[in-house]
């Protein structure tokens, strides 16, 4: 196997000194959203205007706190750690409730930082109409709040509140819709299933808290490297656990497709740069610990590589193309998540951190533009979906920039980060400890072309040729009863339509489309630490099955109407991709079902047993009473009896009990 | 043997006493007198309640003595429980003299004046109680608070309720007659075990040092509880108590259930304050006492359908509270039953000026009183207030928390049985009253037209039988103080 090295790059200029703000950038990032929330809720009662001008200035603000963040981390001390509240006393535990920030953490608060803020923006637009739009605009600037403030921990009880508002924001934000009732049962959903796997997160942390006392990341991450063990182990799988939760790796992948009944812009939010990002984090802070327990790590790689090939063949398979974005969310998480596995021990988590930035830009892209789309063409089910970056021009070029970097195609960021974690994972195999890295190169590898897979057909279905009236197949046509309606090109319409969306909401998508292509530089930059393992056979093996993939895919969609290569797998197989694999069901019969039995036998328990005794209690209270009513004497000569019987007994009880 | 009398001291007591003779003089002197013969009750309770003050203002461990022997020993000792227990005994008289004027003022020939020497003499033994300081005036003291409240019970001026009254007057008076024999055995007692007539605590302790004298001192002071528990309604002695409250005029009532209760309460610290001279005993038969009382009066009260006697019944619970600290032969434990019967005097009052009032107009069973909150919040909301202080519920918080610091003692005694059986009884006290409160919170509906004209037309009378404004000032007063207690609830424990 060849290596290439990394050409050696000349050090970047030195930056010049940076003037000095009161506080550390971190706390601007961490209050202005949740300031901004807040005022907005506030502020934006009675009008929406109000509300949208204080979200947007709060995002734009965040963001530059966010690159000034950067900029002072590029220069200064590294991790950088401010405090927040003070520390709370709580006897023996430290709780420090520091921010931390790291070059990694950092470029990623930028990235949330710009995706919100560019949501924020869509949002303005996208829900204009919406009665309920400042309520919207203060959750998404909360739920990015919490997002930086997981993000830029340096104390886990702050990651655990960011953490916990995350979930209940996206409660939220998916049932924006509250009207509908699939939208409130998505939201119930999501929020069920991701608050039991935090059972584990929160056990866990406790745990890991539990070892050096002090819930200061850096105390935990130092005292456990010194004694790896059993108990880190436990603690470790446990906050695996509610990872798995929050970033939907089997078994609890199934609430995020459903969280798609959730508005675009929130769905872009949750499933680009925030919640599901969010493990990734956390262990990212981890990250010794994690390879300090190797059967921790090799839980992680079966249960990421499962989900990112699981979920990778599902969106191959849905017929709503804002499910098949889901599922890929689904699918390029996990590879985040197993990439932290892969990285030989030793190494930083910089490959994974990579992906999750990348991920964050070229998703946000899909997502917004698909919303755009949908708008324009009534829907993303593939039959409102078809031709339609051929009929909408203006999104031709950002939905195509995000399926090439979803595929991985080179040049762009998706195919740059991609190819750092195969690298990587193929340099885990030569260590020590190769099993997980197997794993995951085995899934990388599978992974790819199937991505490529699905992206080609959604790009196929969405680019088809419109069928025009009068281009000269008229002839031919005999009725159109049994054929597809032609298009009558309405060219005015178009450019109206086209034109309805906002200039900064089209600014924002523009802006994405140009990170996701320029992207890939980012691991050039100071900010990133890659070991580089590029190994060329292997790059072009993976290339190579991509590029087969797309090509079985195109010549599977030929001769289909829609040119969807789905259609041609048996209508059972789109049945069951369409709901998930009957997870929902699995979820229901195993979890759901034998809880609420549980529950209504307690409440028998309670009702018919335990009430029971109050009830006597109650009775025999009446009773008492009754009984006392009747023998208490009502003449004075069985009272007097009563006195001197009295005074027999006291005199006993008080001179012999004495 | 010469005395020191130190007469102002003992104003507190002589106030009522001067009062009561100054009445006698006056009604011989000029018989038609009758609102006369009430003020100058009026004023001689509220000249000892002045005369308190000095008492009042004392540290611990100081005392306020009177009529003291040559070798040092006072037969009148003061402290400042003690004033504070004389100054709400006085108080609480002018109170029920101020709900009864009308009542008492009305009669033929020499009745108010009667009425006026008693509940002065009455008031002054029960004044007197608190401060005894040997076993005579102990005596003394106690049946001069009893016998006249005897005779105020059978001085009903209605015909058709006289038997009752007579009744009730019989039961008190032979229990307070068996009772005082038994005290009486007591004192012999114990002047045979420490060998002195005088309550001293040195006395005690020395008697507690040999065994034999222990068994007796504690079967004298066994006695000496059981005869003054009658007062507090203590069960098993309390049979007299539902016949007397129903049969006496309520406002008779309202002062055998607050102002006799000082008394009671003044004696029983008395011998306690005595006996903690012995360090280490402590006393079963009070806290027997205690536990059955509670228990008892609670149960009887929840099956009651008429507010005097449900009342009553709580009445006898709540002397269970009130002995409960007791049960600890502390000085901590004496304040806190001072406390409690502060604030249960002070609910009961309320309570009974508006059972008094409503009874004007509709009458004293609970069904009379449904809807009361809605159609006259001004009675309806201070007897709310008055039964959630008695059930130690907030807003009131003043009732809870005389209820804890009654049961502080307790806890910090380790007497965890006890503590059980007062933890079972809050949750039964709050259930008593609540099922008053239900009922006053209930919809004041009338059941068909015919009610309702009927009801219509009482509506029309009670514009003739409206609240006299002494009750109305009454229920003022004594909700500011209930209210003051719940908002800082200090001074008082």
């Amino acid at each position: 196997m060849t290596s290439l090295q990394w050409p050696d790059l000349p050090d970047l200029p030195a930056l010049p000194p940076l003037p000095d703000f009161p506080g550390a950038a971190a706390q601007y990032v961490v209050a202005i959203p949740l300031l901004a929330a807040l005022l907005a809720f506030l502020l934006g009662r009675t009008s929406s205007r109000t509300a949208a001008w204080t979200v947007v200035t709060g995002a734009v603000l965040t963001l530059g706190a966010a690159t000034w963040q950067l900029y002072t981390i590029s220069v200064g001390v590294v991790p950088r750690v401010s405090e927040t509240v003070g520390p709370l006393a709580l006897g023996e535990l430290t709780v420090p409730l520091t921010l931390s920030a790291s070059p990694l953490t950092a470029i990623t608060a930028v990235a949330v930082a710009l995706v919100a803020l560019v949501v924020q923006v869509y949002a303005r637009w996208y829900l204009w109409y919406d009665p309920r739009y400042r309520q919207f605009a203060a959750t998404v600037s909360l739920f990015s709040g919490a997002m930086l403030l997981v993000v830029l921990s340096g104390d886990v009880v702050l990651t655990l509140v960011g953490w916990e508002v995350m979930g209940w924001c996206s409660y939220l934000l998916v049932g924006h819709i509250s009207a509908k009732a699939s939208a409130r049962r998505a939201a119930a959903k999501a929020l069920l299933v991701t608050r039991f796997a935090d059972l584990g997160f929160v056990l866990g942390l406790v745990a890991l808290t539990a070892g050096p006392g002090s819930t200061a990341i850096a105390d935990i991450v130092d005292h456990w490297r010194a004694e790896p063990g059993t108990a880190l182990t436990v603690a470790m799988l446990l906050v695996i656990m509610g990872v798995a939760g929050k970033s939907a790796l089997v078994p609890f992948q199934d609430w995020l497709p459903d969280a798609m009944e959730g508005p675009t812009p929130a769905s872009a939010l949750i499933h680009a740069a925030t919640m599901v990002a969010a493990g990734t984090v956390v262990l990212a802070q981890l990250f010794p610990l994690l390879q300090a327990s190797d059967p921790a790590r090799t839980t992680l790689a079966v249960l990421a590589s499962a989900t990112t090939l699981l979920a990778a063949l599902l969106a191959f398979a849905q017929p709503d193309l804002k499910r098949l974005l889901a599922w890929s969310t689904v699918s390029q998480v996990a590879l985040m998540l197993a990439a932290l596995t892969a990285i030989p021990v030793g190494e930083g988590p910089d490959t994974a951190v990579l992906h999750l930035v990348s991920h964050a830009l070229f998703k946000a892209l899909l997502f917004l533009a698909l919303g755009w789309l949908a708008v324009l063409a009534g829907g993303t089910l593939v039959s409102y979906a078809v031709s339609g970056v051929r009929r909408y021009g203006s999104v031709r070029r950002p939905l195509g920039i995000g399926l090439l970097a979803l595929a991985g195609v080179p040049p762009l960021v998706g195919f740059v980060s991609k190819e750092l974690i195969l690298g990587s994972a193929e340099a885990g195999v030569q260590a020590a400890t190769p099993g997980p890295a197997l794993i995951v190169l085995a899934a990388v590898g599978a992974g790819a072309p199937l991505t490529a897979a699905y992206c080609m057909r959604a790009w196929l279905i969405l680019s088809r040729p419109v069928l025009v009236r009068g281009n000269g197949r008229t002839g031919e046509q005999l009725d159109d009863f049994f054929a597809e309606p032609e298009v009558m090109v309405e060219a005015v319409g178009v450019e109206e339509a086209e034109a309805a969306i906002s200039s900064p909401a089209r600014a924002g998508i523009t802006t994405l489309s140009l990170l996701t292509v320029v992207g890939g530089v980012l691991p050039l930059t100071p900010f990133f630490d890659v070991e580089l393992h590029l190994n060329v056979p292997l790059l072009v093996a993976s290339l190579l099955l991509m590029a087969a993939a797309a090509l079985f895919v195109l010549a599977a969609s030929r001769g289909v109407r829609t040119r969807d290569a789905a259609a041609r797998l048996p209508a059972v197989l789109n049945l069951a991709a369409e709901r998930g694999l009957g997870a929902d069901t699995a979820y229901l019969t195993l979890v759901a079902r034998p809880t609420m039995a549980l529950a209504r036998g307690v409440t028998w328990l309670d009702r018919e047993v335990l009430d029971g005794y109050v009830r006597a209690a109650g009775r025999a209270a009446r009773l008492l009473g009754r009984g006392g009513e009747r023998w208490s004497p009502v003449q004075p000569a069985p009272s007097l009896v009563l006195v001197l019987a009295g005074v027999l007994v006291l005199a006993v009880i008080g001179v012999v009990l004495r | 043997m010469s005395l020191d009398l130190n007469l102002v001291a003992l104003l507190p007591v002589l106030a009522p006493a001067v009062a009561a003779v100054l009445v006698l003089v006056l009604d011989i002197a000029w018989p038609p007198a009758r609102a006369t013969h009430l003020v100058v009750v009026g004023l001689g309770l509220l000249g000892g309640a002045v005369a308190t003050v000095p008492g009042l203002l004392q540290g611990r461990g100081e005392r306020v003595a009177a009529l003291c022997l040559p070798d040092g020993t006072c037969l009148y000792q003061a402290s400042s429980l003690t004033s504070g227990l004389q100054l709400l005994a006085l108080l609480s008289g002018v109170v029920v003299l101020v709900l009864a004027w009308d009542d008492w003022s009305h009669g033929e020939g020499g009745r108010t004046a009667v009425i006026a020497a008693l509940v002065l003499g009455a008031t002054a033994g029960v004044v007197a109680v608190p401060a005894a300081g040997d076993l005579g005036t102990l005596l003394v003291a106690l049946e001069l608070a009893t016998l006249p409240t005897a005779a105020l019970v059978a001085l009903e001026r209605r015909a058709s309720r006289q038997p009752a009254a007579v009744d009730g007057a019989v039961a008190l008076l032979t229990t307070s007659l068996v009772s005082f024999a038994l005290l009486a055995l007591g004192a012999a007692l114990w002047v045979v075990a420490t060998g002195t007539a005088v309550l001293s605590g040195d006395a005690v302790a020395v008697a507690a040092a040999d065994p034999a004298r222990l068994s007796l001192l504690t079967l004298a002071a066994v006695l000496a509880l059981a005869g003054m528990a009658f007062k507090v309604s203590a069960v098993p002695f309390h049979a007299w108590t539902p016949l007397t409250y129903h049969g006496a005029p309520l406002p008779v009532t309202t002062y055998l259930a607050t102002v006799s209760k000082v008394a009671a309460l003044g004696g029983v610290v008395v011998i306690v304050t005595a006996l903690s001279g012995a360090s280490g005993t402590s006393l079963l038969a009070v806290a027997v006492m205690a536990a059955l009382s509670m228990t008892v009066g609670n149960a009887v009260a929840l099956v009651q359908t008429d507010t005097v006697r449900l009342l009553a019944w709580s009445t006898v619970a709540q002397g269970g509270w009130v002995l409960l600290p007791l049960a600890d032969l502390s000085s901590r434990g004496t304040r806190a039953a001072g406390g409690y019967l502060a604030v249960y005097a002070v609910a009961t009052l309320l309570a009974f000026v508006v059972v008094v009032a409503v009874g004007a107009r509709r009458g004293v069973l609970l069904t009379d009183h449904r809807g009361l909150l809605r159609d006259s919040p001004l009675l309806g909301l201070p007897l709310a207030f008055a039964l959630l202080a008695l059930a130690g519920l907030p807003p009131a918080v003043v009732g809870l928390v005389a209820k804890v610091v009654a049961l502080r003692p307790v806890a910090g005694d380790g007497t965890w049985w006890l503590a059980v059986v007062a933890a079972l009884n809050v949750a039964l006290g709050i259930a008593v009253y609540l099922r008053w409160l239900r009922v006053l919170a209930q919809h004041p509906e009338p059941v068909d037209a015919l009610a309702a004209a009927e009801a219509e037309a009482q509506t029309r009378s009670t514009a003739h039988t409206a609240v006299p404004a002494r009750h109305t000032a009454l229920i003022a007063v004594l909700t500011t103080l209930l209210v003051a207690g719940s908002v800082a609830p200090v001074g008082i424990f």
